[in-house]
């Protein structure tokens, strides 16, 4: 029966290996770091909190929303590599030798759990996959620190192996980075994995891949980097426009009505035709003043028109060319100063994001308009028909559609 | 006398990246005690589940391919087995939650509208022939190297 549970020296794949590991870790610690920190960006821009999410550059959460979800798809392949060539550690006996040792070992599956964790639900949410019945932006945002946490945990306790194993030669023998237990001893039973190999078959190895040596380490790391590049390309076509035709796994077509594709329809928001007709009106209060506007008299304003792109939390965004009012001239129209702070309220009685709040920042650049036009068409009702909020560097969610008023609050 | 300020340095660093490390762990922590305690259960549901199907099924899958292949063909065949592998292997869990989901999203095609089945079958197809060639290559290569060699003169 103990037979059947594999030991360390079971696995001789000589790829399993620190050198291996190190170098591995490193693509994986880039890609987790500006994954982890991008997400905390845009938790800031979400919800307004630790800094001032700035309007500028107007492309600012497009760039950072679309590094987060291309950086956190790259660390696939590069985790699944790094968790191969540390596999046999699973199977070192005995299984705690000290209490720091369980301590550093219980460290390890929290740091394997989590980035399992963030990397399966972030790969399940832009696929609109909810498999689970918790809040995802909550689960993800705390796991999220519990990932970072203790991948910086792993490297201050790793950090003589790293060393070691980065200062050396890829390939080397050294017993204390070298390939696992197995690869020093090529009797060990049984062997499930790739075996070290014999010098009798050599087979048609390349010049890293000595006789009785397998696979070598470089095409290993090779193929991680290689992989987590084609990965990463699958969908990185979401924002970035020219690559839009590689990204076949991303979840945005990249097109939808007037050339802009639809996050939430109208439909969904449980807009009715009703709402959005012909008794229309928006209303904009400030402390000291209310008005409103029919939509004729919002196309009466001085128009104006704005490149910007809709840059959604799954990663994907488009830019489009809007035309509109600006909030600031409607703002003015109330004797609010521009800079205001405002709630932006929807006319949408389902789902999500109903209501936003615009910062300052935003509300005063004379980017942000409330608009009714897009790329030289009126609305449709699913961009938000009559009208909608569009800001620079602003998440998609927070674009209110169908807004029907516009409230000062600070 | 110059190596162990050094020393001291590495040390310190060690000891601020732990320190910073349990720290982040707390906060990640309090946001998990933040959630309700059936949702946290199912969090951690999830995480142990990420752990088991790793190491008890994709892990040790991952083995007895690696032993097959080492069983039935050369390192040069293993190592552009372990090219194919490795791409194709990722791409196909990232596409796992999309392959036959295309307008899964009732009345909006702009999300989850891409053909994703085909979309994965010409990738991986792509891998396959991107591998075929480098092998191809190689053994033009490995011909040239030998005809070098034997060529008397």
């Amino acid at each position: 029966m103990t037979s059947l549970i594999p030991r360390e020296e079971t696995f001789t794949s000589r790829g399993r290996s620190a050198p291996v590991t190190a170098r591995v870790g490193i693509g994986l610690g880039i890609t987790v770091t500006v994954c982890f920190v991008t997400g905390l960006l845009s938790h800031a821009a979400q919800d307004l909190v630790w800094f001032p999410w700035p309007a500028r550059p107007s492309w600012g959460y497009r760039v950072t929303q679309g590094a987060h979800v291309i950086s956190g798809v790259a660390a696939i392949p590069l985790l699944l590599v790094k968790l191969w060539s540390v596999y046999p550690k699973l199977w070192v006996r005995p299984v705690v030798t000290s209490a720091v040792n369980g301590l550093e070992r219980l460290s390890i599956a929290l740091l394997v759990a989590s980035v399992i964790f963030e990397l399966t639900t972030g790969v399940l949410n832009i696929a609109k996959l909810y498999l689970w019945p918790f809040d995802f932006r909550d689960a993800h945002f705390a796991v999220a620190w519990v990932a970072a946490g203790s991948l910086l945990l792993h490297i201050a306790v790793k950090i003589p192996v790293i060393r070691a194993a980065l200062s050396g030669p890829l390939e080397t023998d050294d017993p204390f980075l070298g390939a696992t237990a197995g690869a020093h001893d090529p009797n060990a039973k049984p062997v499930i994995d790739e075996p070290v190999g014999t010098p009798e078959d050599p087979g048609d190895a390349s010049d890293d891949e000595a006789p009785g040596q397998g696979v070598a380490r470089r095409t290993v790391l090779t193929s991680a980097y290689l992989a987590s590049g084609v990965a990463a390309l699958s969908v990185a076509g979401g924002s970035i426009p020219w690559l839009s035709k590689l990204a076949v796994l991303s979840p945005s077509s990249g097109t939808g009505p007037q050339g802009l594709p639809v996050n939430r329809t109208a439909a969904a928001a449980g807009i009715t035709d009703e709402a959005v007709g012909s008794g229309f009106e928006l209303t904009v209060v400030s402390q000291t003043s209310t008005r409103t506007w029919t939509l004729d008299d919002l196309r009466e304003m001085p128009q104006r028109r704005v490149e910007l792109p809709i840059a959604c939390v799954e990663g994907w965004s488009t830019s489009a060319e809007w035309t509109g009012v600006r909030i600031r001239d409607l703002l003015a129209a109330v004797d609010a100063p521009a800079g205001s702070r405002l709630r932006i309220v929807s006319l949408q009685t389902k789902a999500a994001f109903g209501e936003s709040v615009l910062p300052g920042q935003h509300s005063a650049d004379p980017l942000t308009l409330l608009a009714l036009r897009v790329n030289g068409q009126e609305l449709v009702l699913d961009h938000g028909f009559p009208c909608r909020l569009i800001a620079p560097s602003r998440p998609g969610v927070l674009q209110t559609k169908w807004v029907s008023r516009i409230e000062v609050i600070g | 006398m110059t190596s162990k300020p050094a020393v001291f340095n590495a040390g310190l660093l060690r000891l601020l990246a732990g320190a910073g490390g349990l720290a982040l762990i707390g906060v990640g922590i309090v946001n998990l005690l933040g959630i309700d305690l059936v949702n946290l259960l199912w969090v951690g549901f999830w995480l142990a589940a990420g752990l088991v199907l790793h190491d008890g099924v994709l892990a040790p899958a991952t083995a007895a391919l690696s032993r097959l292949a080492a069983d039935n063909w050369s390192v040069s065949r293993r190592r552009h087995f372990v090219i194919a592998l490795i791409a194709i292997g990722s791409l196909t869990l990232i596409a796992l939650p999309l392959l036959g989901r295309q307008n899964a999203v009732a009345g909006n095609p702009s999300l989850i509208g891409r053909n994703y089945l085909a979309g994965w079958a010409v990738a991986c197809l792509l891998v396959i022939l991107g591998v075929a060639l480098a092998a191809a290559v190689g053994r033009l290569r490995a011909k040239r190297r030998t005809a070098q060699f034997t060529t008397p003169g």
